[in-house]
């Protein structure tokens, strides 16, 4: 087996342990629960209703899955040590970068899919018709994750406290969804030296804003989403890069 | 042969940032250590002589800032190198939500075992370290031993030639320290090398054949056990004295090294006292320890 593919699946294993995945799995499955009962306080809109709550739940949890798995893996492998005994094992600190990513990654992904067959199962029971912006939201939640789950890995190499690294992370959430925004504060800087910080700023943080695709009047094209998917996987693959340049030689 | 490990030239130094200013700490300072293979070797120091950041060093989880850290010949940083190597933390630093069993499948993936292989190597790792195959429960729920002797399963799981282990007597009982030393001395006799790091001296002179002592970061002595007792025993002297007290003569004792042999006992004669004996000390490695550090200007220099 691969290294990196053993440590994702060690990744795998500590949050599942930890019932980390338990908890998301369970919160998603209570909010989508949560959804189907709100459509019984709003008649005539039943449908537009649970959707809406629904999608929301799934992109919480598509934000918080990576955040909060990286929070408490940097708590464990640094606070705690555990990281001295995997790193003595035969492979690179770069594949112990990617698995990591990779299991972050896959901890979100098979929460998302658990709440996407949920919504899809609640659809059919109660015979619906399809929803279309199930498969677009899945795949932005989906791209989210990737993204997130590969500056989780960054933030918490960069930094030496997981206060520290969540309270950066979720910095990055909130500066990803108001990105739109950054260009306009550029223009509007007085300040020397503010307006290239900004524009810095802008192009470092992830695009989240792009990827609430539930907020769109229309279900965005497929174009959109390869578009999307595209630039997930260029994100988080500089990510990861960085994380493996940035581990290459911090001592733990 | 290349030795088992070697250290060349190694330095490390912590930087530690305080009120805004950056200080730097040293960790170790220009080791040179070669250490054959088949031998169990023991790091001697007090705390804070360096000897836990020589063993980071050595197992690759720290990087030194000048020199090169080689095992068997090949650079630590290679994972080659590193399958090589198996490392016993003085603490046992394992994730405590998942099972023993769980848990060294998870290490021997990571290690490149798969399938019977892995299955049969982890059953042995557990029996060799004294643990029930068949508990499933958390770690959290076992004795700080019990811990130990998980993070023991771990070292001996890809069958390692050198070990390195970190106070490895630490947290065991009596019947532990007994198994884990014929364990250490098993692992030697089958030709593999082990390196001990340890603060307790009269284990170390039972279990290990080559012994360096650190102080101050520095690696300050190095041999055998038995160059290291001699050199204590041709030093220290216990001088049995009469010498006229307030009201009547007194018997007392005084113990001198070599250097100061000649001028006490010119000392004693001038005050009227008389050297009824003058008795070679039997050497320790404490007294070794202790005699290193004080010449190298350690902690416990006075």
């Amino acid at each position: 087996m691969r290294p990196d593919v053993a440590v994702a699946r060690y990744v795998l294993r500590l949050l599942f342990r930890g019932r980390l995945a338990l908890l998301l799995g369970g919160a998603g499955v209570a909010l989508i629960a949560g959804s189907f009962v709100l459509t019984w306080l709003t008649p005539g809109t039943e449908r537009r209703t649970f959707f809406d709550a629904a999608f929301l739940g799934m992109e919480w949890l598509a934000i918080l899955s990576p955040v909060l798995g990286s929070t408490i893996l940097q708590v464990q492998e640094f606070e705690q040590r555990t990281l001295w005994l995997v790193l003595v094992r035969p492979m690179s600190r770069a594949s112990f970068v990617r698995g990591r990513f990779l299991g972050l990654a896959g901890l979100g992904c098979g929460i998302l899919l658990a709440c996407g067959l949920v919504v899809a199962g609640l659809v059919a029971v109660s015979g619906g018709r399809p929803e279309p912006y199930l498969v677009p939201v899945a795949v932005a939640a989906l791209g989210e994750i990737v993204i997130l789950a590969a500056i989780g890995g960054l933030v918490t190499f960069a930094t030496t406290s997981y206060l520290t690294g969540l309270l950066v992370q979720l910095g990055i959430v909130v500066l990803g969804y108001l990105s739109p925004v950054l260009p306009y504060l550029a223009g509007k800087a007085v300040v020397p030296g503010l307006k290239p910080v900004v524009w810095a700023v802008y192009w470092l943080v992830p695009h989240l804003s792009d990827f609430a695709v539930r907020e769109f009047t229309e279900p965005p094209e497929t174009w959109y989403l390869a578009a999307l998917a595209g630039y997930a996987v260029l994100y988080a693959g500089a990510a990861v890069g960085v994380s493996a340049f940035v581990f290459r030689r911090r001592d733990v | 042969m290349s030795p088992a490990f070697e250290l060349d030239g190694v330095s490390k130094t912590y930087w530690l940032w305080r009120r805004l200013k950056k200080t730097a700490v040293p960790g170790v300072r220009d080791v040179r250590l070669a250490v054959p293979r088949g031998v169990i070797f023991g790091l001697l120091g007090l705390n804070g002589a360096g000897k836990t950041t020589a063993m980071k060093l050595l197992v690759g989880i720290m990087q030194p800032d000048a020199g090169a850290v080689r095992v068997l010949g090949g650079d630590v940083r290679d994972p080659q190198v590193r399958a090589k190597i198996g490392f016993l933390p003085e603490l046992p630093y394992v994730p405590l939500q998942m099972g023993a069993a769980e848990l060294l499948r998870c290490y021997g993936r990571m290690s490149g075992l798969a399938g019977k292989r892995l299955e049969s190597r982890v059953a042995a790792a557990l029996e060799t370290a004294g643990l029930d195959r068949g508990r499933t429960e958390p770690l959290r729920t076992f004795s700080k031993g019990m811990l130990q002797r998980v993070a023991l399963a771990q070292v001996l799981l890809h069958e390692p030639e050198v070990i390195f282990a970190d106070e490895p007597m630490s947290g065991l009982d009596p019947a532990g320290v007994r198994e884990m030393r014929e364990l250490l001395m098993r692992l030697r006799d089958a030709g593999l090398t082990v390196c001990i790091n340890s603060h307790q001296i009269a284990e170390v002179e039972r279990l290990c054949d080559r012994v360096g002592v650190m102080a101050g970061g520095r690696l300050v002595r190095e041999g055998t056990v038995g160059e290291l007792l001699a050199l204590a025993g041709t030093r220290r002297y216990r001088l049995v004295v009469l010498a006229k007290g307030a009201q009547d003569w007194e018997i007392g004792d005084l113990e001198v090294g070599e250097d100061e042999l000649a001028d006490t006992l010119q000392a004693q004669r001038s005050r009227g006292a008389r050297v009824l004996q003058i008795l070679a000390q039997q050497g320790s490695l404490e007294e070794v320890l202790l005699t290193t550090i004080r010449q190298a200007g350690g902690p416990h220099a006075s």
